[in-house]
């Protein structure tokens, strides 16, 4: 397919020119054909009891495939883009589309699903394209999260709707009646019109009954679980959103996009597009961690805790899929004066990876099956499988923020002559602004070298001392000239991480405009 | 030469040496960007040495930021990748690498923004690539410049992306078959479905009702799916009949109020590609299926559960086994099966 080649080749150039690094040493991509009368655009992946894997696709049809064997059975078709699913038994799965939470199951044992039960519809839907539903992902207690994209005003809605209208901002039959260009500035840049957009819901998991769980939400692709059973959430920059962030969701918290806020039940019915900014930056819980937009990621696709024998090194941490690079991105968390905060690093950056990497799973040896998509966005399309050739990388295991500065652990020992060298960490840091404009800056920002940098003897660690460290910004480490006891480069040498609070437990200052 | 005659050749000459460039064409050309990452128009003809403006303008409806770079025949994906390559330092260069090879670039425009870029067209005819180089932009939206050159027919144009041709996804029809879509004319949770033959009806999860019924192809979904979503499908075929404002199945219990009706959509059992619809109405449960017969449709009702229920027909003709009349209305026992036909009209 000629579209899939271009990433292809577009991807082994990335691959072979980015840096010098060779990440053919350390991973193996191989592609998984999918179904040749389906189109290839992953939403969802799950591993099945059975070792199968479940994938839902774009148009609609959820497969299963041996992969060993490579053989795909269809189980189930017709779905309304369909961006996530959780396999519950070898016969039945649940998938998130978007009228609806629904549960597919092989009854009558021919291996192809024939009952589909809406466990939950309860939320409104305009009709407006960028209303999209993910999840599902599933807790320790077996209930359900699900996340709803808002409306964009890029387009209006529907004559039908389904749900109460929302009476809060532009009347409704100027949605109708008006030219749309002059009218939707005032809809709003995103809006949240009909129940629960731009919120996280809960489901029960016996019951079906859904429940809000937490808002300020405005394109909430990925949903998972860390280790301990924390959720968390990825979100696309955008308005009031100034790069891409990471979330950890707790109940009750609202995170930052204004448009679902008239949803809360304490809410006195303003309209959110004039409120005053610093009212919801008090609201407001910041992200955990923020991807530099245009050099991390550009839109953080699903989350997934390492948990394989094949990236041992790494498990416990966070996997996290990005579209518009052809990478995967490693998360490392840790809990400063009680708040999550942390780093984020590329696992794996170019060679044989397309773009577009939107849902992953590890199949029953441990391998990432990733699927790719593109919609309308930049991205690509396909399955392909990662494995491990079973040589550690040389890498970045863990990172701690300490008084003044950052402690490194690496994946094996590292040259510590490379490591005692000052000049081997660039450090930049920058904060994102939190405004109704779409995206920010990198702002305020500065470069320095660390005042001191004190190696382990055996080279597996290092502390570094830096001039300051101010809550709310971004830092970004710049590692290249780190080499293991090998002589091998440092694989990933970009390191940024998100300082929510000081070890002293300072917060950081209001970051809107005028401040 | 005398001067006089000097002068005059000199002036001879320099007439034809100035004259050329004043008549050298200057062209202006819009180019915009668009969703889903497209340049319209996607190429184009110039002849050599022309002095361009082009005017880009930044349409994306989806709100991306583009940029528009042009450069030398074969440098697409060189370009490409060296934007890529430029990792940390691409928002201050505006993601435009610093390469002999670019003849012209823009920055990087917010969506509604525009900016002109003034170039002289090279003399060297050849097929000249441009592109956006924002991050994963460049492997879908690049255009492709012809000087000199002349295009081919678009369907066989390898230097344009296959989002300028026409749809490459073939329509396929599956019959039966059964797809939940934006469809026309009905709510956001719609249910096309293709009967065995050749009719179809839209089923509406929200209102758990038959909105319409047509004759003919299925549905086309394909800029539904190859867009962002915005577009509807389009139903193919001749529609036939619609609920329009006729009201659908209303049941209750039988003695409790008659106005509301409150529906719940449970989902569908399938068989063979063709669904058995589940839903309650008033708190009563029903199973809808639809079949087409020799002189229509005919969707087959079944209550499973025990209850005395009352039925408003409407407009419907329904006879149910056992059923007493209360004025328009219907009352009998559950559970309990019937049907509703619905005639195709005679040509």
């Amino acid at each position: 397919m000629k579209l899939l080649s271009l990433f292809t080749t577009i991807g082994l150039l990335v691959g072979g020119t980015a840096l010098g690094e060779d990440y053919s040493r350390y991973y193996r991509v191989t592609p998984i054909p999918t179904p040749g009368d389906v189109n290839g655009q992953v939403g969802g992946i799950d591993l099945l009891p059975d070792g199968r894997m479940a994938v839902a696709f774009h148009h609609g049809e959820v497969g299963f495939i041996d992969v060993r064997r490579n053989e795909w059975t269809i189980f189930a078709r017709g779905l309304h883009e369909p961006l996530g699913v959780v396999a519950l038994s070898d016969s039945s799965i649940m998938v998130m589309q978007r009228p609806e939470l629904t549960k597919i199951t092989d009854t009558d044992g021919d291996g192809i699903g024939d009952l589909y039960e809406t466990i939950t519809d309860e939320f409104g839907m305009t009709g407006n394209y960028h209303e999209f539903a993910f999840g599902p992902v599933r807790d320790a207690n077996g209930d359900f999260f699900i996340s709803l994209n808002v409306a964009s005003n890029g387009a209006g809605i529907r004559e039908e709707i389904r749900g109460d209208w929302l009476e809060v901002g532009m009347e409704r039959e100027r949605f109708y009646t008006e030219e749309w260009k002059d009218v939707k500035k005032e809809a709003g840049r995103m809006y949240s019109r009909v129940p629960w957009r731009g919120w996280i819901m809960k489901v029960d998991g016996e019951t079906g009954e859904m429940t809000p769980w937490a808002s300020g939400f405005r394109s909430p692709n990925g949903l998972g679980f860390d280790a301990d059973g924390n959720l968390f959430a990825t979100d696309n920059q955008g308005d009031w959103i100034g790069t891409s962030p990471l979330y950890h969701v707790e109940e009750g918290n609202f995170y930052g996009h204004v448009a679902s806020v008239p949803w809360m039940e304490d809410w006195d019915g303003r309209d959110p597009l004039e409120v005053p900014t610093a009212e919801f930056d008090q609201m407001r819980t910041r992200p955990a961690l923020q991807f530099p937009q245009g050099i991390v990621a550009n839109s953080p696709t699903q989350i997934l805790t390492i948990d394989s024998d094949e990236f041992s090194t790494f498990n416990g941490q966070l996997l996290v899929g990005e579209m518009n690079y052809p990478r995967l991105l490693r998360v490392m968390m840790e809990e400063v004066a009680g708040v999550k905060q942390g780093a984020v690093v590329n696992l794996l950056d170019g060679g044989d990876l397309n773009l577009g990497n939107h849902r992953f799973a590890f199949d029953e040896r441990g391998k990432i099956v990733v699927g790719q998509t593109h919609l309308s966005w930049a991205g690509g399309q396909g399955m392909q499988h990662i494995d491990s050739t079973g040589v550690v990388p040389p890498d970045v295991l863990d990172i701690s923020l300490t008084n003044d500065g950052f402690d490194l652990t690496f994946t094996k020992p590292f040259d510590v002559e490379t490591l005692e060298n000052s000049e081997h960490y660039a450090v930049a840091s920058y904060y994102y602004e939190y405004h109704a404009a779409y995206g920010s800056p990198q702002m305020d920002k500065s470069e320095s070298e660390p005042v001191s940098v004190v190696a382990s003897a055996d080279g597996t660690k290092v502390s570094l001392k830096l001039p300051e460290l101010k809550a709310g910004y971004v830092y970004q480490l710049d590692l290249t000239g780190l080499k293991d006891a090998d002589g091998e480069p440092i694989l990933n040498p970009m390191v940024c991480y998100t300082i929510n609070r000081l070890r002293d437990g300072t917060a950081p200052e209001p970051q809107i405009p005028g401040s | 030469m005398s001067p006089k005659s000097s002068c005059l050749w000199r002036c001879l000459l320099l007439g034809i040496v100035v004259i050329p460039s004043l008549l050298s064409a200057a062209e202006r050309k819009t180019i915009e960007m668009k969703a889903p990452l497209r340049f319209d128009p996607p190429r184009f003809e110039i002849e050599p040495g022309t002095k361009l403006t082009i005017r880009a303008v930044n349409r994306d409806s989806t709100d991306l930021p583009h940029n528009i770079l042009f450069t030398t025949p074969g440098n697409l994906q060189t370009l490409v990748t060296e934007a890529m390559a430029l990792g940390e330092r691409g928002p201050e260069l505006e993601y435009i690498p610093q390469s002999d090879d670019v003849l012209a670039a823009s920055t990087l425009l917010k969506a509604g923004n525009r900016e002109d870029l003034k170039f002289t067209v090279p003399d060297t005819p050849g097929i000249y690539p441009y592109v956006c180089t924002f991050p994963g932009h460049g492997m879908l939206m690049y255009g492709a410049m012809y000087v000199g050159v002349e295009m081919p027919p678009l369907e066989e144009d390898s230097n344009v992306p296959d989002s300028a041709k026409m749809d490459l996804d073939v329509l396929t029809e599956r019959r039966p078959s059964m797809q939940r879509m934006f469809l026309p004319d009905i709510g956001p949770a719609a249910i096309a479905v293709a009967l065995p033959g050749d009719q179809n009806y839209a089923w509406d999860a929200g209102v758990c009702s038959l909105r319409y019924i047509w004759q003919g192809a299925f549905i086309d979904a394909r800029n539904h799916w190859a867009g962002n979503g915005n577009a509807l499908a389009k139903v193919l075929g001749d529609i036939w009949w619609e609920a329009g404002d006729s009201t659908p199945l209303q049941i209750f219990e039988t003695g409790s109020s008659t106005d509301e009706r409150s529906v719940e959509f449970h989902g569908y059992r399938k068989q063979d590609e063709q669904p058995t619809f589940l839903y309650s109405v008033n708190g009563i449960a029903v199973e809808e299926s639809i079949e087409a017969t020799d002189s229509g449709l005919k969707r087959h009702f079944t209550l499973p559960n025990e209850g005395q229920v009352t039925l408003k027909p409407g407009d419907s003709a329904i006879s149910i086994e056992g059923a007493t009349s209360e004025g328009d209305l219907l009352q009998f026992t559950a559970p309990i099966s019937f049907s509703i036909e619905i005639p195709a009209p005679s040509n």
